[in-house]
């Protein structure tokens, strides 16, 4: 841009700045772009989602008990409530639990990181009520990441299950709409089931932006005690990884749970 | 001085929906005599339903709200047994208002260690008679107003003692609105950003007084901890009855109305500045023809607003059947109380009043109480399950 130009653009900005204020007009390099992921904690799992879980949308984690979906999830919460959108204010985030089989230990989610303050827990009763609650939850623009602990406890009956996938579309879309990520825990489906005329309904794997598979691989011993577990994580849909690729995890539960990513 | 304030939250709402039980979570308005609102439940208050609104403003605020007339007869029985449980025990007992009233505890305890035992006896006793429905929240300290404000701050079934060292502390955060104040004082202040007892107190003394007048200052005094009235188990000794005579008699309402209300003008304004207000009154009229009707008017709360007085005044003049034309009015005030905070609700709400908290109040009034938050309790607790216990988050009767 020569000289005359660049004074031209100059004095019209500094125009629409008198009139309009310092902010109307900024340089393309000031604007930090807001953050459309969450951090899970674990950098190497990071960068295989590209950045962490995206927000205003469903992520799925699939796994068995003891595979570290839920200390991941715990890890994302308390990500969520310190990410601010803009770095300068100091505010923490709302999160909550959506925690239908009553198993939530505040000891270990204070553990984990997560500011007590800002969690609010929810303990309805299973089936259509619990739904209905999700449903007000991430309609009151208040809360920033959700934690569904878990899915089979929520379609714990047909009738539940049936109006949950129907409500899935205007959930996907509610959760748009008030910037908030919806984490919801699922368990592998038991063997046993195949020998059951019942299907379940994959209505999830096809609304939900991310799913990850968790998978314990070993227990993590130092001088004869647990300090912890080793995981797998494996990338089943994601809009920005590849699918197929896998990241180890590390969880150590001493004093407070940390997470690693190597090993 | 040692006061124990013992105060049952909504107590008139709490009586009524016992009751009614399937009033319960819904807003509610009870009216008095006049069909103007006495007592409105949280979820009345919360859609804007305020006392000594009519019935027809009531409704216009909040269009499901439910009307009833306030048994006055049934509560007065209740808190006369309310009184005289906190009176067993042989302390002096002063009733400040429905379901709230003062022990003075000077003569057996005056510190915090010897208080608690007391007032949790006194608390188990009285959420014995009313129930678990109407649990009351006591606070103690050396002052009526400051064991108020305890006791305002304590959930129901809890107690909130404060300590003459940590008076200040606790008193300075403290909304403005807890003073019985009128509203225009209340609101003169606010436009002049204070807001807080401490803001209050810390203001110039002659300041106060020549913008609020005596009770400008008197409340000043109490907001800066010091606060020594009595706890006076009888009520306060009313001024002397005022006769007014007509000359010629008069068969009209407008006459004798301002002719009450001259009479009342003084005392009211008198007992305005000591913080006072008006809660029996009794017009006796005398007709030319020799018969006398006696007029009783009780308020629901002590009064000292002239159009409040007014308001119930008029209406008890009209449906008195008039048999000739009035010769002589006498006026007289049975009994006087200590004014209620107006907006002491207002003062409760916004004591928690994050986001979250009033998300799970509006869920939980959908849903019930099924919405926590996990508090620290015991750091060091040997086991990890009782370092930490759930709160509920919204209960509606505490708000």
């Amino acid at each position: 841009m020569d000289h005359t130009k660049r004074k031209r653009l100059d004095l019209a900005v500094t125009r629409l700045q008198r009139r309009w204020g310092n902010r109307v007009v900024v340089s393309a390099r000031e604007v930090q772009p807001e953050t459309r992921v969450i951090s899970t904690r674990f950098p190497e799992l990071d960068h295989l989602l590209g950045g962490g879980i995206p927000l205003n949308a469903i992520t799925l984690f699939n796994g068995q008990t003891t595979s570290g979906k839920l200390t991941l999830a715990y890890k994302i919460l308390s990500s969520a409530q310190h990410a601010s959108a803009t770095s300068r204010l100091p505010c923490l985030h709302s999160v909550a639990i959506l925690d239908l089989n009553a198993a939530s230990d505040p000891d270990y989610v204070a553990r984990c990181g997560i500011d007590l303050d800002h969690l609010l827990l929810a303990r309805p009763q299973a089936g259509k009520p619990a739904i209905d609650v999700l449903l007000d939850l991430v309609r009151s623009r208040q809360l920033r990441v959700l934690l569904l602990d878990s899915l089979p406890d929520l379609r714990s009956d047909p009738a539940a299950a049936r109006y949950f996938d129907q409500l899935l579309p205007q959930l996907s879309m509610f959760l748009k709409s008030a910037g908030c990520a919806l984490i919801i825990l699922d368990e592998p489906q038991p063997p046993w089931l195949e020998w059951l005329p019942v299907t379940r309904s994959s209505a999830i794997y096809h609304y939900a932006a991310l799913h990850v598979e968790l998978r314990r691989e070993r227990w993590i011993e130092s001088e004869g005690e647990l300090r912890g577990y080793q995981a797998q994580a494996r990338i089943v849909k994601s809009q920005r990884g590849r699918p197929g690729q896998v990241a180890p995890i590390a969880i150590e539960f001493n004093e407070t749970v940390r997470a690693r990513d190597t090993w | 001085m040692s006061v124990l304030c013992c105060r049952v939250p909504d107590f008139l709402i709490g009586l009524a929906e016992r009751q009614e039980p399937k009033w319960m979570g819904r807003p509610l308005a009870l009216l008095d005599a006049n069909e103007r609102v006495s007592a409105a439940s949280p979820e009345a208050r919360l859609s804007g339903v305020a006392v000594q609104m009519s019935a027809r403003q009531a409704q216009m605020r909040c269009p499901d709200v439910l009307l009833s007339l306030l048994d006055t007869a049934a509560c007065q029985q209740k808190q006369s047994a309310f009184v005289g449980t906190l009176a067993e025990c042989g302390l002096p007992v002063e009733a400040q208002t429905w379901g709230v009233a003062y022990v003075d505890l000077r003569e057996v305890a005056r510190t915090g260690r010897t208080v608690q035992p007391i007032c949790a006896e006194m608390g188990k006793q009285v959420r014995r008679l009313l129930g678990d429905t109407l649990a009351p929240s006591l606070g103690w300290d050396t002052g009526k107003l400051i064991a108020r404000a305890a006791s305002s701050c304590a959930r129901p079934g809890h107690m909130r003692l404060v300590e003459h060292s940590d008076e200040e502390r606790f008193l300075n955060p403290l909304s403005i609105t807890l003073l019985p104040l009128p509203e225009l004082a209340l609101q003169q202040l606010t436009w002049l950003g204070i807001t807080t007892l401490g803001q209050f107190a810390r203001l110039p003394a002659t300041a106060v007084w020549q913008r609020f007048g005596q009770a400008g200052k008197l409340a000043q005094q109490w907001a800066r901890g010091r606060d020594d009235r009595s706890v006076s188990p009888t009520a306060t000794m009313a001024p002397q009855p005022v006769s007014v005579d007509f000359d010629p008699p008069t068969a009209l309402h407008t006459p004798v109305l301002e002719a009450a209300l001259s009479a009342l003008r003084s005392p009211l304004s008198s007992l305005a500045h000591q913080l006072q207000g008006c809660r029996r009154l009794r017009l006796d009229l005398r007709f030319v023809e020799g018969s006398t009707r006696v007029i009783d008017c009780t308020f629901v709360e002590p009064v000292s607003e002239e159009s409040r007085v007014r308001a119930t005044v008029s209406h008890q003049l009209q449906i008195l059947e008039w048999p000739a034309e009035l010769e002589t009015l006498r006026v007289t005030l049975l009994e006087t109380g200590e004014l209620v905070a107006r907006q002491l609700t207002l003062f409760e709400i916004e004591e928690e009043s994050s986001p979250l908290v009033e998300l799970a109040r509006q869920l939980s009034r959908r849903y019930g109480e099924r919405f926590f938050q996990p508090r620290l309790v015991d750091e060091r607790h040997p086991l990890p399950e009782r370092r930490f216990l759930f709160s509920a988050l919204a209960s509606c009767s505490t708000v």
